[in-house]
């Protein structure tokens, strides 16, 4: 429901006002994510504390002002958008690492932490938080789990979800609850900690979070290990993971990626090989001999050109191949349709090869890289934005793009979300049953739809 | 005459910039101010989203707008980290005199700003004006700092090449370094050695006027060109062999010019001499005289580094002068709080930077800091978290190394 000036003036006088700003600056600062869309906000208010949380739900629910909560607004898929022009909750002032437990290793933080700065503050205890999405430098803790964010890391280590203990919010109209025990084992009636994980801002709040920490790897070796043939290049991540070879991090990029990026980037890479593979492996300094001689035999198996990098230096420069795919790019066009898509492993060679063909049939710029291990693929189709004719051909080129998601048993998104980018895909991509119960779960959890509008579902 | 590109270019130009920013974020890790208030107008996106959204046809305040673009220590972290490039110094310099005009009183300030660098004495002054605002000098430094300052006033010095009485080496100090002739002197004997112009012999000392880097940071695009046109106009009356810059603010502000001037074939001849004085002098092998000893960190100026790319050779030099290997402590954006708006809105907030990155480099086990920027030195020098420190400049320590040979 819109922010019209007379539920905004009483959603107001529910709060602190001094936490309320509806000045031009602030509204505009507020009114985009990294999708790159406007909309703005009728105001913004930043919580110093869970009671103050507390107060602008009441608020809003008693004016029926929606509330749209924001971490770092760095999310692709429009999560954070105030779409009905309602009010954006900044979490950003609520940024507190409360307690590290080293005996239990865990750590309660409040929504607003950065999550590289929580990874250094345990790593410095020697613990590690290993959930790293790539715009971990400056997104949340609060957006990862709303989101339930991955990253690189999430084939061995799992994503945010499988390191929070417990959230303490509130609900659409102001109770607090406090999901999970902190516990590793909880079968405490249904699992609310899990539905909201990952739920989009749109069941409920959170102002307290208790996440599991795990030892520190001490050491890391990384291997790039460039394919002739695409088949080997998926074939070798169940080759490793049958050796028992868990990779920390597991990345691929095809040929469309190495040849924007060598474009781009002048690298020296031969952009003749159909696949690369970019294998982390870490654990215990006395175990990485072991690990790195069975991974080197593996990748020598069937690829073409294997190089590995020990320091961190050498490993830098190895990373750089993948880091410059993103800005490489943008010599393809100046706008990004930007998707996650996942699909089973054993569907990536076919699922990729259609992709091929998609590009070439509409003429599309498609370059396709991401976390192969878990069968989590970024599609980038680029194109000149300024064009209505070229966003129509996009338009419909998403449309088979999903088409082919569905086909291979995939979901529109791995880690980005559905938010406004990919609701329109999701019923296809559902089960007529699934759909209808997860939107009547949004119904009991927020009857009065407060809680982040015009997501996830119609 | 250099002059003003048009407006309808400047403002293409500015479209383009925002255009080019996707609103990533990536600029947001590392932004110094942003690390500390976390405040999405204080870092780069928000600020280019400001404009982005004004050129949309949003209505917002142009003094709102010009306080939000203000926020910023001018570090250009946000320039370097950008996965689109977008020139965000350019971006900010543009939309401050495109979308925040200062409105009719900060126009006469403006005006009298301009008049005041016109003149070596008003640029003194207003230097001056811009220490005491961000530090709690005493009245006896004060005096001293003034009276240094008012005997260099002429801030460009050329250096006839003996062997061609046509041109040699021009010296553009700034207004920091404009009394200091030690430091001056240094630089040329190491111009030399960098093959910049050689055997230089002191020349005539001229009033080459401001740099225009001032106009620049207060949208002053009018000023700033006209500052421009004046260096030029002496310029290509001199016609050097090469010009050496010992500010990076002047130096930027150099850069700068053929993006927002037309310049005319002379001038494009002459802007071309503005060589990269520390990449040429690490290039040439030049050996210092003595090492210096203890645990030296270098500490990169933003206009030189993440302006104009001069990173590892002012390194190659620092490494080359220590005794011991230099401590790196870098994280990229790391400032030390002393330049753009910041300093005069919220000098608080800009001596914390400067403290966290002093505090930093102490971390790292850094006895000597070296920054290649006068500003930083003198900035760093007058916080507390300095203490037992030692901060120098990188043409101090040159200078010291070489005269020890």
């Amino acid at each position: 429901m819109p922010g019209t000036p007379t539920n905004i003036d009483r959603f107001i006088a529910g709060i602190d006002r001094a936490i309320f700003s509806a000045d031009p600056v602030t509204v505009t600062a507020h009114a985009y994510d990294a999708t790159n869309e406007f909309h703005y906000p009728a105001g913004v208010v930043r919580p110093r504390n869970a009671a103050d949380v507390a107060a602008i739900l009441r608020a809003a629910n008693e004016s029926r002002v929606s509330l749209f909560p924001r971490g770092a607004g760095t999310g692709f898929s429009g999560g954070s958008l105030p779409v009905d022009g309602g009010v954006v909750i900044d979490f950003l002032g609520m940024n507190r690492i409360l307690d590290i437990d080293e005996a239990s290793m865990t750590a309660r933080v409040e929504p607003g932490v950065v999550t590289l700065h929580l990874q250094e503050t345990v790593e410095k205890r020697g613990l590690y938080y290993p959930p790293d999405p790539a715009s971990l430098k400056i997104c949340t803790i609060g957006g990862n789990v709303a989101e339930n964010a991955g990253g690189p890391h999430c084939l061995k280590y799992g994503v945010t979800r499988d390191y929070v203990l417990s959230l303490d919010g509130f609900t659409a109209d102001g109770r607090p609850f406090g999901a999970g025990k902190g516990t590793l084992k909880d079968r405490a009636g249904y699992d609310l900690k899990h539905l909201f994980i990952g739920s989009e801002g749109t069941l409920a709040v959170f102002t307290g979070i208790l996440l599991r920490l795990v030892p520190k790897p001490e050491d890391r070796i990384l291997f790039t290990a460039y394919f002739r043939d695409l088949d080997d290049a998926t074939a070798m991540v169940n080759t490793l993971l049958m050796r028992g070879i868990a990779p920390s991090s597991l990345e691929f990029m095809d040929r469309s990626a190495l040849q924007a990026v060598e474009s781009y980037a002048k690298l020296g890479i031969n952009t003749s090989h159909e696949a690369v593979l970019i294998v982390e492996i870490d654990g215990r300094a006395d175990e990485m001999p072991h690990l790195r001689g069975i991974t080197q035999a593996c990748l020598a198996q069937t690829a073409a050109d294997i190089q590995v990098a020990t320091d961190k230096r050498e490993q830098e420069a190895l990373w750089e191949v993948r880091r410059k795919a993103s800005p490489a790019m943008r010599a393809f066009g100046n706008k990004k349709a930007n998707e996650d898509i996942v699909v089973p492993r054993r569907n990536i060679p076919a699922c990729i090869r259609e992709l091929r063909d998609l590009a070439q049939r509409e003429g599309l710029n498609i370059i396709s890289f991401g976390h192969i291990g878990d069968g989590n693929i970024h599609v980038n189709i680029m194109y000149d934005g300024t064009s209505d004719a070229e966003r129509m051909r996009v338009e419909h080129g998403l449309k088979q793009l999903f088409t082919i998601v569905n086909r291979y048993e995939g979901a529109v998104s791995g880690e980005h979300g559905i938010g406004i980018a990919k609701k329109r895909y999701l019923p296809a991509n559902l089960d007529p049953v699934s759909y209808d119960l997860m939107r009547s779960i949004k119904r009991l959890f927020d009857p009065n739809g407060i809680l982040n509008p015009g997501k996830m579902f119609y | 005459m250099a002059r003003l590109k048009s407006a309808q270019d400047l403002q293409e130009r500015l479209r383009r910039e925002l255009a080019n920013c996707v609103k990533c974020g990536a600029c947001m890790a590392f932004c110094p101010v942003y690390r500390l208030d976390r405040t999405e107008t204080s870092n780069m996106r928000g600020k280019l989203a400001l404009l982005q959204a004004i050129e949309t046809g949003r209505t917002i305040p142009p003094g709102a707008v010009r306080k939000a673009l203000s926020r910023c220590v001018g570090c250009l972290t946000c320039r370097a980290t950008c996965p689109n490039k977008v020139d965000t110094g350019l971006a900010t310099i543009l939309g401050k005199w495109h979308h925040a005009p200062v409105g009719p009183v900060g126009s006469v300030g403006q005006f009298v700003a301009r008049l005041l660098r016109r003149s070596a004495v008003g640029r003194s002054l207003l230097v001056f004006a811009e220490e005491q605002h961000s530090s709690g000098m005493r009245l006896a430094p004060i005096v001293r700092h003034l009276l240094q300052m008012m005997r260099g006033r002429k801030c460009a010095k050329i250096y006839n090449n003996t062997n061609n009485k046509s041109g040699g080496l021009l010296l553009v100090p700034g207004c920091r370094l404009a009394g200091n002739d030690a430091s001056c002197g240094a630089a040329v004997k190491l111009a030399e050695a960098a093959g910049l112009a050689g055997d230089n012999r002191p020349g005539e000392i001229f009033d080459g006027g401001c740099c225009g880097l001032p106009a620049l940071a207060a949208g002053d695009l009018e000023g700033y060109a006209d500052a421009v046109s004046r260096l030029m106009d002496v310029l290509a009356r001199q016609r050097p062999q090469a010009i050496l810059f010992l500010c990076p603010e002047c130096w930027y502000a150099w850069r700068l010019a053929p993006e927002l001037c037309e310049l005319i074939p002379v001038e494009q001849s002459v802007w071309k001499m503005g060589a990269e004085f520390h990449a040429a002098l690490a290039a040439s092998g030049w050996q210092p005289g003595i090492r210096i000893e203890g645990r030296l960190a270098f500490h990169e100026a933003c206009l030189y580094a993440r302006g104009g790319g001069d990173r590892e050779a002012p390194r190659r030099l620092v490494e080359r002068m220590a005794a011991e290997k230099p401590v790196r402590s870098f994280r990229e954006g790391t400032c030390c709080g002393a330049r753009g708006g910041l300093v005069y809105d919220d000098p608080g907030m800009a001596r914390r930077i400067a403290a966290d990155r002093l505090d930093e480099l102490r971390a790292a086990g850094a006895e000597t800091v070296v920054t290649h920027c006068d500003r930083c030195r003198s900035f760093f020098g007058r916080q507390p978290e300095a203490q037992g420190m030692r901060v120098t400049s990188l043409l101090d320590l040159l200078g010291e190394t070489m005269n020890h040979g």
